[in-house]
Order: C-alpha cells, then structure tokens, then sequence
C-alpha cells in the first residue's frame, strides 16, 4: 500500500471515528432521567439546605421548621428518593432497554396514565359554591378572573430550557390515617363533636375541634386538616401575623414541611396568614400549587381582631415520586393557544387576549382513589371591558398527552 | 467556590452526549454504558466543588472520572468476559431494529472494532475521538503529548486493519 493510499484511508476512517463518537447518544429521556436520579441521590441536608435556602432567598420570611414538621418533610424527601432511585434505578428491568423493549416510556410512566389537572371555575364571577367552608376558600378571589371563549394570542417570553419536574402522587387516606393525624397532635375521635358525611373524621382536643376531610375530587382539592379553638386563641409570637401564625401552627407541630411562601392578607380586623405551597424542582427552583382558578393556595391560619379562629391546611402525606415525559415549550404554547376555555360562560363580543407570562406551576389531578400533582404551565394575560381589566388563565399540562388519560 | 466554575448542570448538559459515547465505545451493551455514565456524573457531582476550572478544563476532569469508572467496570466483572460478552452481544443487537433506534449508534459496527482494540489503543481512540486534544489524552493516560500522538496513530492502523480484515473476510 502506497503511502499516499494509506494516509487517505487513514483520513477517511478518521472521519468516520469521528462521526461514530458524535453520534452515539444514550436513548432518549435518559438525560433528564439521570438528572433527576443524581438530584435525588444528593445528600438530604443539601437538599433541605436549597430548599429552604432557595425559598429564603425569593421571600423576605420563612416560617420556623420545628422537629416534628421536619420528620414528616424527611418521609417525603427520602420516600420520593427511593422511589426515585426505584424507578429509575438501572436495575435487571433497566437492562431490558437494550434488549428492544419499549422500556423507555414504561419506564416514565411507572404511575400508568395521569389524569389530566384542569381549570374548574363554575359560575364566573360568582364566588366558589362547592368550595370547603374553611379558610382554605376564604382566600380565595376570584372576580375579574375570566375563563370563558377568547381568542388568544402569545406574546411572551418562554423559558429557555424545557422543563425538568417530577410527578407526586398520593394515595387516598382512610380514616385510620386521619385519626394518626389527630392523635398526633393530641385529638381523639368525638362523635359529639360534629357529624356529617364527607369527613375522614372529626375529633376533639384541648380547646379545640378538628376535621379531616377526604379529597374532593370535583374541584379537585388533597385531603385537608380544619382545626378550629373553641374560643379565639390570643395571638402569640410577637405583633407580626405571621409569627403568630407560625407559633400557633408549631404547637400542633404543623407548620409546612413543604416549601412555601408566606402571603398576608388583611381586611377590617380580618388577616390570612397563607402558607403557599410549592415544590421543589430538580433543577433549582420550585413551582407553586396552584388551585382549580389557578391560584396558589397551601394552608392557612384566620387571624380575626387578634385571636386565631382557625386553621387549616393538607392533611401530611407521603408522596411517591417519578418522571414522566414532558412536552416541549414550544409544544405548550401551541396547547395554550388551542385549548378550550375552561368556562362556557362568555363575553360579548369574544375577547381577544394576549397572553403575555407564563409560570411553571403544580396543579392537582384525581382518579382511581389517588391525587396526582403533576407540571403545568399556567399562562396569563388581560384584557379591558367595561371599563374593568380582566385576566384570563389557560393551564396547559405539561405530562405528554399520549401519557394521560 | 470558584467563581469560574460553570453550574454543574451545564457542564452535565454539555458532556452528558460525549461521555456516554466514549464509555459505550468500551462496553459492550448500552445498559452497561448507561450504568457507567450514570456513575460518572454521580461522582462528579459530589466532587464538583472540588473542581478547579483554573487547573483543568471540565472535559479532561470528567473524562478523567468516566476513565476511572470504566476501568472499574472492567476490574470488577472481568474485562475477558466483558469483551466476550462485547462480541456476543453486539450482532444480536445489531439485528434489533427498535435496539438500534433506542441506542442510537450509527457506527456499531465500527465501535465494535474499537472495543477490540488493547486497552491502551482503545482509550487512546475514544479520548481522541470524543474531543480531547493530545496533551490532554496523554496526560490521562499518563505519557507524553508525542507518547500519546504515536499510540493513537498505531491504534488508528490496527483499526483499520481490523476493518479491512472483516471486509476481507466477508467477500
């Protein structure tokens, strides 16, 4: 062989080296996959330490975490993480990968087909009618918040990256649960206290009444926790709500192990101490809950002329954790603009709206007995009419749809 | 921490690809290469805040780590029957049309002969090919630039050799 044919072919497989190693990819999904794996494998005090660092740093307050709020946020950290690492571990299934199977969106769908989390306004603007009778619907406002018919248009700025967010499910909580809860903070089943369908359990402590409720699947809404004093309880902690809000959730050992931020409000002697919950994403960050108007809710304390009239909040629960595969931003967009309104009711003419921000968010799905907190995008934008400026909210599920029921 | 140290989410997004080629160059399934990235960027993610950007550049560091990892893997189930289980697997999997498009390999046939190679070729081929420059492949393989250069180029003949010699046979 020549020197000069040898150097050509030399060349040549060069390049073919070189095409081979650029384009040799792991299968599709496994990046992100990996990377929720190595999120969750950090170690747990880092975790904590971003997940309240990071909520720190985007709100001026956080509440005190006592001990016993911190156990329960270990039991959802560490059980996501197991089942994290379960799920996506490379165990025997895993190696069936390359075997041919479909594995990969098996793999990412281990909760089988989520239901699909949507906006249910009702009756714009009339309030809420089906709400719970507790402080979780006494923030709620929805007025000038419109879902009906628009015609929509994006004019915002979308995020660079795709999203990287984890699916939490729960399961439904019998009333042994509840009455876990209840004894937890020092409660015992009292049937005298109130009846009623509709209640996991109702109970009685010192000073205080408590009810647990199951999910409601129709708005939908997690198992919640009402804890109402006999007698207005004298706000401790200092002149500030929120550490009167915090002092008296600590004593039942109930402020949120959840990221959240503090929100107050205050009206005629009246003031909401909400805690809105959030979770934390894999990448940094976290994303609120969002309701069926798309509010951000968690739970809450009733501040009424000094005194704490109630409280209220989800009942604690373990979450399972897993990924799914999530559409593109681009692909959001295109849903948003397409979607249905989640309201029939209209005004004439039909708007036209743009829709100018958009925030990753956390809304509640329900089926089959369990809740599923799934990603989503919540987009924004108003309009004007008559003389009022209305917002309009679209979701857009950020599961593929091929993945949901 | 180092200023001058990217996010370590970047340095995974921008990697992830090469090392996982490079790795799967080595292994003979990509269940194993899959295990071995995932090792690799486990492990550089717990000493990313020992990383100096001003002493290393981020793809000699992880390279570093995912050469470590695969030597590991070959230590620890036998690099004999890894490479059996190489020339086993692999024209099965070749024959798997839903394998081929999950693994997404366009050489497969070419990386085979590549995880034939001695260890040293091998490693010299896929450190090159997966960007590195020679300073760099030397001083991971502990020799000099030139050391490295004239490794690479025998490993480069021996691989062509080795293609020729297929082609031969299959005539």
């Amino acid at each position: 062989m020549s020197d000069n044919k040898e150097d050509l072919d030399l060349q040549a497989l060069q390049r073919e080296l070189d095409d081979a190693f650029a384009t040799t990819r792991p299968r599709r999904g496994y990046e992100d996959e990996l990377w929720l794996r190595m999120q969750a494998r950090r170690p747990l005090w880092t975790r904590l330490r971003d997940a309240i660092g990071s909520v720190g740093a985007r709100f001026r307050e956080a509440p005190a975490i006592p001990l016993g709020a911190v156990a329960v946020l270990l039991v959802v950290v560490v059980g996501a993480g197991i089942l994290l690492n379960s799920g996506l571990r490379l165990s025997p299934t895993h190696s069936s990968y390359a075997q041919g199977a479909q594995a990969p969106d098996l793999a990412l769908s281990e909760f089988g087909k989520l239901p699909t989390p949507a906006l249910h306004p009702g009756l714009v603007p009339a309030p809420v009618s089906n709400g719970p009778s507790t402080s979780y619907s006494a923030a709620l406002d929805q007025s000038n918040l419109y879902f009906g018919p628009a015609t929509l248009r994006w004019t915002g700025q979308m995020p660079l990256q795709s999203v990287q967010a984890a699916i939490y499910r729960y399961a439904e909580p019998g009333a042994s649960l509840a009455d876990q809860f209840a004894a937890s903070i020092g409660a015992s089943s009292d049937k005298q206290v109130r009846s009623g369908t509709g209640f996991l359990g109702t109970y009685s402590g010192q000073a205080f009444i408590l009810t647990v409720q199951p999910t409601e699947p129709q708005l939908p809404l997690e198992p919640y926790f009402n804890l109402a004093p006999t007698s207005p309880v004298t706000a401790s902690g200092g002149p500030d709500s929120r550490d009167a809000a915090a002092a008296f959730l600590g004593r039942y050992s109930l402020v949120p192990s959840w990221p959240n931020e503090v929100k107050v409000q205050q009206s005629n002697g009246h003031v909401l101490v909400q805690y809105l919950r959030a979770f934390q994403l894999p990448g940094g960050g976290v994303a609120y809950l969002v309701n069926w108007i798309g509010q951000r809710y968690g739970a809450s304390v009733d501040i009424n002329n000094g005194g704490i009239t109630a409280a209220s909040g989800p009942l604690p629960l373990n979450l399972d954790a897993t990924t799914y595969r999530l559409i593109s931003n681009d692909e959001a967009v295109r849903m948003a603009l397409a979607s249905p309104p989640a309201s029939s009711q209209a005004i004439q003419p039909v708007p036209a709206v743009d829709l100018k921000s958009v925030e990753l968010v956390y809304a509640l799905a329900f089926a089959r007995g369990q809740g599923y907190y799934e990603p989503a995008y919540l987009f924004s934008g108003t309009f004007s009419y008559n003389g009022q400026t209305y917002t309009k909210r679209v979701l857009v599920p950020l599961v593929d749809p091929t993945l949901r029921s | 921490m180092a200023s001058d140290r990217p996010p370590f989410e970047d340095v995974y997004r921008d990697y992830l690809g090469r090392i996982y080629a490079y790795v799967r160059a080595q292994v003979g399934t990509s269940a194993d290469a899959e295990d071995i990235t995932a090792q690799v960027f486990m492990n550089a993610y717990q000493a990313y805040d020992r990383f100096e950007a001003r002493n290393v550049t981020p793809a000699a560091w992880l390279f570093r780590i995912a050469r470590n990892a695969t030597l590991d893997h070959f230590r620890a189930s036998g690099r004999r029957d890894r490479l059996q289980r190489t020339i086993e697997h692999q024209p099965e999997a070749e024959h798997d049309p839903s394998a081929m498009a999950e693994e997404r390999i366009q050489y497969r046939a070419l990386l085979v002969h590549v995880a034939r190679l001695p260890e040293r070729q091998r490693d010299a081929i896929s450190l090159r090919h997966s960007g590195l420059s020679f300073e760099e492949v030397g001083h991971l393989m502990s020799c000099s630039e030139d050391a490295a250069k004239m490794l690479y180029h025998r490993a480069l003949r021996a691989l062509r050799d080795a293609v020729a010699g297929e082609e031969q046979a299959i005539e």
